[in-house]
């Protein structure tokens, strides 16, 4: 199964929820700066980077996890990528897309145009790691949820 | 194989170039011919909004896909989609939004509903139709 999250920009909210589920960030206490500077394509993805589907890792149930980003196209995203897949014969359960921009606080949007948008990474930076500090539970809630709805299918038993 | 043209609503230039494709239209057509495709116009605010015009003459299927005014993401985004399925070869995504009069995408994005007229945008896709046939052209060489 494969997992896409996706955010307006790529390089924030998507970033820490797909790391969360793929255990390269752990939900018992909220990262440092440090540690959430060393993530994959975290605070990295430029425009010309926009649309691509990343690789971040593995779950434990052996499900693939990308993220991606789809500027303002919001919910109609994952109904775009639906009718693309059912053109190509893919089945439908072999996705999950998961959106998590309901996640995301005002600190994060303002420090990610900041820092992604205009350039200013020395003033946008610590604005958006204080937004992702702040939000990381819900982070971890939606993961929660996406691991108990749709990853614990794949699980082979013994 | 199929050919998927991409345009805002999926029912204007992205419908003309499709058909372009198949030879139901051709350069002499008129703006009724266009506003008489089966289809054409039918906004219906809803991306993601898909049509199978038909097969052409390499038995390639031909669709038009709507993705609001995103086609270059949606690109880039559906070819690493169908790499992960290993399927990226049999698929063209054309972008032909460009040929759009700019004040109708923006017209029916925010108003919901269809106020700038059909005709004039078929007036816009008559005055682009060889530019377009020149698009088309770069993936079937027997129109």
């Amino acid at each position: 199964m494969h997992i896409i999250y996706h955010c307006f920009g790529g390089s924030h909210s998507s970033v820490t929820s797909a790391c969360i589920h793929a255990g390269l960030l752990k939900e018992s206490k909220v990262p440092s700066a440090q540690d959430l500077l060393a993530l994959p394509y975290y605070d990295k993805q430029v425009a010309q980077d926009h649309g691509y589907i990343r690789f971040i890792g593995h779950d434990e149930y052996g499900n693939s996890v990308y993220i991606t980003s789809k500027h303002g196209l919001g919910k109609n995203y994952e109904d775009i990528m639906r009718s693309i897949a059912s053109i190509a014969d893919i089945p439908n359960k072999d996705l999950v897309f998961v959106d998590t921009m309901p996640y995301v606080n005002w600190l994060m949007v303002i420090g990610g145009y900041l820092s992604r948008r205009l350039g200013l990474v020395r003033i946008g930076r610590p604005i958006v790691i204080l937004g992702t500090q702040i939000s990381f539970h819900k982070f971890c809630h939606i993961v929660k949820i996406i691991k108990t709805k749709y990853a614990k299918d794949n699980r082979q038993w013994p | 194989m199929a050919i998927i043209y991409m345009c805002p609503t999926g029912t204007h230039s992205s419908l003309v170039a499709a058909n372009l494709h198949i030879g139901k239209i051709d350069l002499t057509s008129s703006v009724s011919d266009i506003l008489h495709l089966p289809y054409y116009g039918q906004v219906n605010n809803k991306p993601g909004f898909f049509l199978f015009i038909g097969k052409d003459n390499q038995e390639r299927a031909v669709y038009t896909l709507g993705v609001y005014h995103e086609a270059e993401i949606i690109k880039r985004s559906a070819l690493d989609l169908l790499k992960l399925f290993n399927k990226e070869r049999d698929f063209f995504f054309v972008d032909v939004s460009k040929f759009m009069p700019k004040v109708s995408v923006w017209c029916n994005a925010f108003l919901k509903k269809e106020m700038y007229p059909r005709e004039k945008i078929a007036v816009t896709l008559k005055e682009n139709l060889k530019e377009i046939y020149y698009e088309v052209k770069k993936y079937n060489n027997y129109i």
